[in-house]
């Protein structure tokens, strides 16, 4: 099956047909006229499979985590690094008695004492829980110019905006809003080689949550119209290779039955480059975040010739909801997913927001966002309450179910 | 902590031990000493699939059998065959004791002994005779396949009530006598045993009790059950209605399956499947596990098609059906909705696979651990599905040429194939495998199916019999054409039955066997037919001092014990 891209089959009548052409006589010609289309083809971008506008192609995320700055850190950060606090302020209310515990108790005892680090307000309060009370707290943000992202406040964007400084991507896309990159650039441990993104990125491999993508309407992955595209959850894990590692292809995953994750795009694919409209997404998420949502989301996303997916989801992200792992966390985060300090993290974001201001306020609820996505062949099946259900009787019910 | 015996072990382990490597080894060389021709008093020594169904069936499913069973020996394209001319080592021997002290600890431990013994012992701390014998005549019974000899029976009771006087517990006492039946050649191997044919001076015939074991050998893979070992005592099994009646039961218990499945496993090598491997980094979705689902796999279409739906043999050979699961999924890049289990799938017309030869159990099992075999799979559908033999290659070949997949040149098997053959010691052989395999080349060693081989496009034509045909579903169907396909089932299933080397007096009782299952191929039929055919308990024309040995030891007939 040389040149499949996405696990396609039509969906009718409840059950799954792969499309694959098969006269054995056949073969050597469309082995040819593959090679022909392959070596066709520009930038080895894309590659147009027999297919039909019922088609649908399937995929699995095996990559879904926000953008990170391509740039050096002395690029993002002239001004260094965000700190975490003074461990004086740590300590500062512990008796010499309870320092002494701190250092050599029990893993029980030294995390009593990790939770109440936390609480440095002036009145003993979390500043992590209550970052406004220290509304002087900074920290470095990334400077660049440079960044992963789409444009998401053109003219599909159906928010009003506040000030920001829009960045290109390393591939020369203008006008990219991803402050959510300039936020974390100077946030050690959320850069590339930093702790969090892998230590993230092995909660989904664990199996805390799956994404799928499926995509129907597209007569071809070079150029169509009017193309769907559905991002939803999964119930099963990602199935890896033997080596445990590496994610397999073709394998089945069940559709998650959970309409709030039920996210529905259109868009259209110009020279192997899918992009929809902005519309809203929410994706169950890890343990931390529990799950994400995205306001005016927008897709980008390219068929690759090996047959994957690859791009980033666009969107604004809520402020209360992005910082609520950082509440959870607490003194943790700071340290280990940081170092930053609670308020500065705080106050960072909310100076860096610059969508859906606040009618009242005219401050920026939301600030713009890139979540990086890789996906490949799966195969999305219905789960059995959906298949008994009437609904999916009909052709095509199983995709957009 | 239940006291263990103390007695039991050394003694009757060191005796039983001798006495099964002594059994086995003159059982084997009963069979050597008559050369290819086999003899009357076959033993068959049961399979590792054979011992734990056995065990299973008699004292339940959670009865767990742990140790490591000495490899069977394939002869006339069985091990079934080969399991009449296997002994036991001393080191078999002892897996065997240790096997047999497992399995007597759990049947006599607490949470069983109330559902499988009849009777409660008058006080557990010591010896009750009636409550043992009891127990261990059952049990016994089962064990060799026909009721114990009172002699049996005194011994195994004594044994059981010195044990237990000495430890104190009287199930300590049946743990030893299970323990010494589990590890005696009655258990161990199944032996036939002859009586005159009324009627036919100079022939001898199985008695019932060797009837019932080779009934259920062949039926469930398993050792008779109380029904059937009933039948034997009252020599219903001697009648043709007994016998029918008898095969109709089997036939019509869940336990028909598994023996459909045994068979087929035997026939097709699938006892293979214990060391396979593959390069996984070449075939990253190949592991174990799918090793083993394809061999479920393929046992399950063949239990759909022969026994579930009744259908022609030779329909395996061109079925467009199939079972999947997710975890074979991502090979065949079909999409299967099971979260947990198989389902059955059937490809579109036209598709590249077709019938039991694009099986991923056939595909992975006939190729090299990098790379697939044309010659390999042509030797294969020779062997286990036509019958024919395929000579060894010489010693002295060099296949380098052949396993040099990098050749920038020669790119494809095919190719490489061809060059190898223009060495006329070797194209013999090649011609009449190579052929066949190269028709499966568009599916790699992992069973994946691939549209080139570096890169050069994969050519799966092929003649067969003078026609052409192209890929596996064209290779299906003219193996579904052959007559040759149907008598080699025919008569690798009589040879299982059996479970030696046929002889020309089998022939005889083959060919109407044969001429029935041409004209339907239907498997129930000719299972039915087999069992329940008077030929089919025939033995062979005895060795004179084979036959002597055994008279006298065994050749009684039923309820004469």
């Amino acid at each position: 099956m040389g040149g499949v891209r996405g696990a396609e089959h039509e969906p009718a009548d409840g059950s799954f047909v792969v499309m694959r052409p098969r006269s054995p006589g056949s073969r050597l010609l469309a082995v040819g006229v593959l090679a022909a289309l392959i070596c066709g083809l520009s930038g080895g971008a894309a590659i147009t499979p027999e297919s039909s506008p019922r088609t649908t192609r399937s995929y699995v995320v095996t990559y879904f985590y926000g953008a990170i700055s391509p740039n050096s850190e002395k690029e993002d950060c002239p001004d260094g690094f965000a700190k975490q606090p003074d461990p004086a302020q740590y300590y500062k209310e512990l008796t010499p008695a309870q320092l002494q515990a701190m250092q050599t108790g029990t893993f029980a005892v030294r995390v009593k004492f990790f939770e109440r680090m936390s609480h440095r307000g002036p009145a003993g309060e979390d500043t992590c829980e209550h970052p406004t009370v220290d509304p002087g707290a900074s920290m470095p943000v990334g400077r660049s110019k440079i960044g992963y992202g789409l444009h998401l406040d053109g003219g599909n964007a159906s928010h009003a905006h506040c000030a920001h400084d829009e960045m290109t991507s390393p591939d020369g896309l203008q006008g990219v809003d991803n402050q959510i990159e300039r936020l974390t650039a100077c946030i050690r441990q959320r850069r590339q080689n930093g702790f969090l993104p892998s230590y993230e990125l092995n909660k989904m491999r664990e199996g805390q949550f799956t994404l799928l993508i499926q995509i129907s309407g597209a007569d071809n992955l070079r150029d169509a119209d009017n193309v769907e595209v559905l991002l939803t959850s999964s119930p099963d894990p990602l199935v890896f290779s033997t080596d445990g590692k590496t994610p397999l292809e073709y394998a089945s995953y069940t559709l998650g039955d959970n309409p709030r994750y039920h996210n529905v795009l259109k868009g259209r694919i110009r020279g192997g480059v899918l992009e929809t409209v902005p519309n809203s997404v929410v994706v169950p998420s890890n343990e931390f975040r529990k799950e994400e949502s995205f306001r005016d989301a927008q897709l980008r996303l390219v068929f690759k010739s090996d047959g994957t997916l690859a791009g980033l989801l666009g969107g604004y992200r809520d402020l209360d909801e992005f910082y609520r792992p950082v509440i959870w966390g607490g003194y943790y985060n700071e340290q280990y997913a940081g170092p930053y300090t609670c308020p500065g993290f705080y106050n960072a974001l909310h100076a860096l927001a610059d969508g859906f201001p606040d009618p009242k306020t005219g401050r920026c609820t939301a600030i713009s966002s890139a979540t990086r996505i890789e996906a490949i062949p799966a195969f999305a099946t219905p789960s059995a309450r959906r298949t008994a259900s009437s609904a999916t009787n009909r052709p095509g019910a199983a995709a957009r179910s | 902590m239940k006291p263990r015996p103390p007695l039991r072990d050394l003694a009757i382990v060191a005796a039983a031990v001798a006495a099964l490597v002594m059994a086995a080894g003159s059982a084997a060389e009963s069979l050597a000493d008559g050369g290819a021709t086999p003899s009357i008093g076959e033993a068959r020594r049961l399979t590792d699939d054979q011992y734990r169904q056995t065990i299973a069936d008699i004292f339940g499913a959670d009865i767990k059998v742990s140790g490591r069973f000495e490899p069977d020996i394939r002869r006339e394209g069985l091990l079934a065959v080969g399991s009449s001319a296997v002994a036991v080592t001393p080191l078999g021997a002892e897996q065997y004791y240790m096997m047999a002290g497992s399995i007597a600890a759990q049947v006599t431990d607490e949470s069983h002994r109330r559902a499988l013994f009849a009777c409660t012992p008058g006080t557990p701390a010591g010896p009750d005779d009636r409550c043992a014998a009891q127990i261990l005549s059952a049990s016994g019974r089962l064990l060799y396949r026909r009721p114990l000899d009172p002699g049996d029976l005194r011994s195994q009771v004594a044994l059981a009530d010195a044990v237990a006087a000495k430890s104190g517990s009287f199930y300590a006492g049946i743990e030893a006598s299970l323990s010494g039946m589990l590890v005696s050649p009655e258990f161990l191997f199944v032996i036939e045993r002859g009586r005159p044919t009324p009627g036919e001076p100079g022939s001898l015939t199985l008695d019932g009790y060797s009837r019932a074991a080779e009934l259920a050998l062949l039926l469930w893979n398993s050792a008779p059950d109380d029904q059937l070992l009933a039948a034997a005592a009252r020599g219903d099994l001697g009648k043709p209605k007994g016998l029918a009646a008898q095969a109709d039961r089997m036939m019509a218990s869940p336990r028909f399956e598994r023996g459909v499945r045994a068979f087929f496993s035997d026939m097709l090598g699938f006892d293979a499947f214990q060391g396979l491997s593959k390069d996984t980094i070449i075939y990253p979705k190949f592991s174990p596990e799918v090793a083993a689902d394809a061999k479920e796999q393929t046992l399950r279409l063949i239990v759909d098609q022969l026994v579930r739906r009744n259908q022609d043999y030779r329909g395996l050979f061109t079925t467009n059906r199939t079972f999947l699961n997710r975890r074979i999924g991502p090979i065949y890049r079909i999409p299967v909705q099971a979260r947990g289990g198989w389902e059955l799938h059937e490809f579109a017309p036209g598709d590249a696979r077709s019938g039991l030869l694009t099986q991923l159990s056939f595909l992975v099992l006939y190729s090299h651990p990098g790379r697939s075999s044309p010659t390999l799979r042509g030797k294969a559908i020779r062997e286990h599905l036509l019958c024919h033999d395929v000579p060894a290659p010489p010693p002295d070949v060099n296949f380098a040429f052949v396993q040099d997949t990098s050749n920038p040149i020669f790119r494809t098997a095919r190719q490489r194939l061809a060059r190898h053959r223009s060495n006329p010691m070797c194209a013999g052989c090649h011609q009449m495998m190579d052929p066949l395999g190269l028709a499966l080349e568009d599916f790699d060693s992992s069973g994946e199916e691939r549209q080139d081989e570096n890169g050069a496009p994969i050519d799966v034509s092929g003649v067969y019999h003078g026609a052409v045909f192209s890929g596996a579903a064209g290779l299906g169907e003219a193996l579904s054409k052959d007559p040759q396909v149907t008598s080699c089932l025919v008569h690798r299933l009589y040879a299982y039955g059996v479970g030696r080397a046929l002889t020309a007096a089998d022939e005889a009782a083959i060919a109407p066997l044969e001429r029935r299952f041409d004209v339907d191929g239907a498997y129930r039929t000719l299972v039915r037919a087999m069992a329940t055919s008077e030929a089919f308990y025939r033995l062979p024309a005895p060795d004179q001092t084979t036959r002597v040995a055994l008279q006298a030891t065994g050749g009684q007939g039923e309820g004469q014990r």
